[in-house]
């Protein structure tokens, strides 16, 4: 008999916003000495990250069109993650998805019209992100195998795909990536002079939809309550293992998703290094928002202002980007110290 | 075809690849045995090989990159089990942060302090009567002091589990936290120092492989090996002996994608295959290797009964 | 039992009541930590990426001596009117890394230097295509007049850059197919980095000992394809039937694969091997000093003897330091027209070279040294036409081209 530890009163008696607040001030009162060692003014670092992102039009349309991919590859994660289950394999996902729309979007006939062509290569990367996000899930429920490491070891067998059909298969020449896609497949930029294009559209209705399916379908109960309790909830009927797999079919189908938006909406090819890691970000971002899909939209463009603004800091700041990923980890490793994110176990583990 | 020499050389580069792991995997897998599932080992083991490179630059000894990975490692090592241990975040996540952290970090100093620079490497120890026995001999003599040392960690680590109070209060901290208080254990007390030895390994894993490359730091130049020592340890059912006989495995089977570029009926077999083949490999082990399941604790931070 | 130091449930308790005062603690610490730093921040200069090559002090031994690596103190947030002409410089290196951005960088450095009006800002470690457009675009929108990407696959991102800034100058290696058109604001360069490859492939011949070269190879796109090739076609115009092999080892980094991939080779039998990766390469040469007999490995892009002078054969000079002064110059002076191609080659980039050591020059036969200072010439004067991917079947950019190509029909032997 399992009994949850963690109670829904919070035994700090701090409010959530209060702590959020403190575990920002934390990372940028870390991030101030780091800049400062480094040699930069830490409030020209702050001007820099919200210029970058947000300062001209175009910068803007940057960022919300990385909102879209991480509102995609966080719900890759939150939704397995919310039934406990390490889905690490959104990078691995998201690449399956976007070599699909690659290969799609040079196949399929490029005298389509546009609105038969762009779904269909959409819908092709998620069903090809589900497969593979299948694979893991499918192996923990047949065989309990980890999926912590079926998950991980898959992104690197992603990877190496995406190489063949970058090098091998269709090659462009001259650069390190695939030939274009064609234009039919491209994602449409309503907005004359942005990259904005509709994914982010398409992202808000997916984390929409997620949010429907978690809160208000049976599928989304059995999952939060396998998170909760895997014991219990097995004896009440859920097939744990059914449910495991449709979980992971959902996450790679978002991860395959956000693939496609990559490469249908802003390369409009399938090129090398093309995640930057968008993928693992995606899990920062899903707790950051502790796991709720729509929460998850603010949390995205959070850590989006942040990717795309610390582009900036070295023509803004002299300072190198990276310094922005590490502001990224500190904020989220400082909001789990300050407990705003954390996840409920059961306190008994003597039984199996 | 298969050539003498190639067969040997195969053989060098997969006991020089497998060294990084092995270090990595022993470390993980104390950390795993008292109940934490630390993820984080592809940053520790960045932040030895900074470390490493680092005092190989700057000072230009290789014996002090080694003691400095294991310092860095046991300091990051200290953070990391504050984090998992007294705070009681989350185990994945936390690993997985620290890993960006780590290398945000890493690459940071390395543009600040080593760019374009190489320090010492560890060539190969020649041992009077080993090296003369055939093949075995030859293949032994290519490798450096690392291999050796993994070897007595392996051991090392192998007493320290099965045959020290440490290991079985540890290992109890893992299997039944809850037992284990009531039996009087202090868990928390137990995971701290299991942490930091995980990072102080991982960290030596890092040192490893800068002192068998070229002396000089990379940026990102683990390159996924931490994440494989995760699935080495699983492999080896968190035995030891068994995670160098795995992680042996794996390098030989990373070492597979140059042993079929000297070899020309496997030529129109595209690179990209041999490297995914490792990978690939781990993950049909992990499915089929019968009772790889995780001390039942791991994971799950500890939290005292009433607080 | 309580073989613990046991804790009272008083002690218990007041564990509880802890997190009452940790966050108060953190904020107090985390007030006082902000306000320090931006005190002391602002009396601090604000500096660019000089100030990282600044502070690395490369030793002695491992800076090449012919290179300038250190940049001069450049302040990018005065734009300076008009008079002064700012350059961005991306690459996916460093500054100092020895490898190919270094030898950009090295031009840019010394444009700087003959030309005081010219700054140039060293961007650094850039491999992702939306990363590109984001920095660049940054640069672009604080008034810089070139940003010169020297990556070859960001071709998408150099398009996107013209468009959204119209007044700015764009320059991006690639090389344009027929009847391609761009923007007036964006420009393209090609180096035909293979035509040095093929000079040290005919020194290769001559020094190899066992017959046997080989060459590992970062990715197979024809840019890069082109440079084993070219090397392998240049030893056969010394020995037509010289043995040579290769290997896509799918990094530019990874300095253990790359010297796992040496040992295969030499176990294989080669002697000299290329390095067609970036700063994998010190695998390469660590994997050659671990080796038994004399192994040679020619590093590309940068001048590189000094890093290891009992096995550096000789370095691949693709000319990459004069194509980058001359592009930042020739911009500066606004000698680059509108929509424009600038093809750098053996026979107008005198840079592109393998230059002959002294070391190995003592190895070689007097009649040999007359020899490859005799095809150094033909290629540079065009006497050897070395094609470049664009034409010729098989084109050079081919796997197996090195190969299939007779060394007679473009002016060997």
């Amino acid at each position: 008999m399992a009994v949850e530890t963690v109670a829904a009163v919070d035994r700090s008696e701090t409010p959530v916003w209060v702590r959020t607040l403190l575990a920002l001030a934390g990372t940028l009162a870390a991030m101030s000495v780091l800049v400062w060692a480094m040699g930069a003014n830490p409030l020209e670092v702050a001007r820099a990250i919200v210029v970058g992102a947000l300062g001209n039009p175009f910068n803007i349309g940057q960022t919300v069109v990385i909102t879209g991919i991480l509102i995609l590859t966080a719900l890759a994660a939150a939704i397995p993650f919310t039934a406990r289950l390490w889905n690490v394999g959104g990078e691995g996902q998201m690449t399956v998805g976007a070599i699909a729309a690659g290969v799609l979007g040079i196949v399929l006939p490029g005298t389509w019209s546009r609105w038969l062509l762009v779904p269909a290569v959409l819908i092709g990367s998620m069903v090809a992100g589900a497969l593979y996000g299948a694979i893991p899930g499918w192996l923990k429920a047949r065989f309990d195998a980890s999926e912590i490491v079926t998950s991980l070891m898959l992104n690197f067998v992603a990877a190496s795909m995406a190489a063949w059909v970058i090098f091998e298969v269709y090659p462009e020449g001259f650069v390190q990536r695939t030939k274009a896609i064609h234009v039919n497949s491209e994602l449409p930029r309503p907005i004359d002079g942005s990259l904005i294009d509709i994914g982010i559209i398409i992202a808000v209705a997916s984390a929409v939809i997620a949010w429907f399916v978690m809160r208000h379908t049976r599928l989304g109960f059995s999952i939060r309550a396998i998170g909760a309790n895997n014991p219990a909830s097995r004896l009440s009927g859920i097939r744990t293992d059914r449910v495991t797999v449709l979980t992971f079919l959902m996450a790679g189908a978002f991860a395959g998703l956000a693939g496609a938006l990559i490469v249908q909406g802003r390369d409009h090819s399938l090129s090398q290094d093309f995640s930057a890691n968008l993928g693992f970000l995606g899990i920062g971002v899903a707790l950051v928002a502790r796991l709720h899909p729509l929460w998850i939209m603010g949390s995205a463009a959070f850590f989006a202002i942040l990717r795309v603004g610390s582009n900036s800091l070295q023509a803004g700041a002299g300072l190198s980007p990276v310094v922005g990923e590490i502001v990224i980890a500190t904020f989220v490793i400082l909001l789990m110290v300050t407990k705003v994110i954390k996840f409920r176990y059961p306190e008994s583990v003597d039984v199996h | 075809m298969f050539t003498e020499a190639l067969v040997l050389a195969f053989f060098v580069i997969g006991i020089q690849l497998m060294v990084p792991i092995v270090m990595a995997a022993l470390g993980e897998a104390v950390a795993e045995k008292s109940g934490v599932l630390n993820v984080g080992i592809e940053g520790m083991m960045l932040i030895g090989a900074f470390a490493t490179a680092y005092m190989g630059i700057t000072r230009r000894s290789a014996g002090l990159g080694i003691l400095a990975a294991i310092l860095a490692g046991c300091v990051f090592g200290a953070l990391l089990a504050f984090l998992y241990v007294n705070r009681g975040t989350d185990q994945i996540v936390t690993g997985l942060m620290f890993n960006i952290f780590a290398l945000g970090l890493t690459g940071t100093l390395h543009s600040l302090y080593l760019a374009g620079q190489n320090g010492e490497t560890l060539t190969g120890i020649v041992i009077p009567g080993i090296g003369s026995i055939p093949w075995v001999g030859e293949i032994l003599n290519k490798q450096s002091l690392m291999l050796y040392l993994a070897i007595a960690l392996a051991f090392g680590v192998w007493y320290l589990l099965n045959k020290t109070w440490y290991g079985l209060y540890a290992r109890a901290a893992g299997e039944r936290p809850l037992a284990a208080e009531s039996g009087g254990l202090n868990v928390l007390r137990l995971r701290y120092p299991a942490v930091i030895v995980a990072s102080a390994l991982a960290a030596l894993g890092g040192s490893a492989l800068v002192l068998a490359t070229s002396g000089g730091f990379v940026p990102g130049m683990t390159a996924g090996r931490g994440f494989i020592a995760l699935g080495v340890v699983v492999l080896a059912k968190w035995r030891p002996l068994w995670i160098m006989i795995y992680a042996l495995g794996f390098g030989l089977t990373q070492g597979l994608q140059f042993l079929a570029a000297q070899v020309p009926a496997l030529q129109s077999v595209p690179t990209q295959f041999w490297v995914a083949l490792p990978y690939l490999v781990t993950v049909i082990a992990v499915v089929f290797a019968p009772g790889s399941t995780y001390p039942a604790a791991v994971g799950i931070p500890y939290r005292r009964a009433g607080s | 039992m309580l073989l613990h130091g046991g804790r009272s449930k008083m002690e218990e308790q007041m564990r509880e009541t802890k997190p009452r005062w940790a966050p108060r603690w953190l904020l107090l610490v985390s007030a006082i930590a902000m306000i320090l730093a931006a005190c002391a921040g602002e009396t601090a200069d604000t500096t660019t990426a000089a100030t990282t090559a600044e502070t690395t002090t490369p030793s002695a031994e491992t800076t090449a001596p012919s290179a300038e690596t250190t940049a001069p103190a450049t302040d990018t947030t005065e734009a300076a009117g008009g008079e002064e002409y700012q350059v961005a410089l991306i690459y996916p290196g460093t500054a100092d890394d020895l490898s190919w951005s270094n030898a950009w960088w090295d031009g840019a450095a010394q444009a700087m230097e003959a030309n005081p009006n010219i700054s140039v800002e060293s961007v650094e470690l850039l491999n992702d295509p939306a990363a590109v457009v984001q920095q660049g675009s940054a640069f672009a929108s604080e008034g810089f007049d070139l940003i010169l990407i020297a990556h070859g696959a960001m071709v998408e991102p150099a398009h996107t850059i013209a468009e959204q800034f119209p007044d700015v100058l764009v320059c991006q290696l690639y090389n344009p197919a027929e009847g391609e058109e761009w923007a007036p604001n964006l420009c393209f360069f090609d180096i035909a980095q293979h035509n040095a490859n093929f000079m040290a492939g005919a020194l290769a011949a001559m020094v190899s000992e066992s017959g046997h070269i080989a060459s590992l190879n970062g990715f197979a796109f024809p840019a890069l394809t082109r440079q084993p090739e070219a090397f392998n076609l240049g030893a056969r115009c010394v020995t037509p039937d010289i043995t040579f092999t290769q290997q896509y080892i799918e990094t530019w980094t990874d300095t253990g694969i790359a010297k796992s991939a040496t040992q295969a080779e030499i176990a294989g039998g080669a002697d000299v091997v290329l390095s067609a990766t970036d700063s994998a390469v010190f695998g390469i040469l660590e994997g050659a000093a671990e080796a038994d007999g004399q192994v040679w490995v020619v590093p590309s892009y940068y001048e590189s003897q000094s890093l290891d002078p009992d096995h550096v054969m000789t370095s691949a000079i693709h000319g990459l330091t004069f194509a980058s002064k001359s592009i930042i110059e020739a911009g500066a002076a606004g000698e680059i027209g509108e929509s424009a191609f600038i093809d750098f080659d053996a026979t107008n980039d005198p840079e592109i070279d393998a230059p002959l050591y002294d070391n190995i020059a003592s190895m070689l036969s007097a009649d040999q040294v007359a020899l490859y200072e005799d095809i150094l010439a033909k290629v540079r004067s065009g006497e050897i036409a070395i094609p470049d991917e664009t034409t010729g079947d098989p084109t050079i950019g081919a796997e197996g081209a090195g190969a299939a190509i007779d060394p007679a029909s473009i002016g060997c032997g």
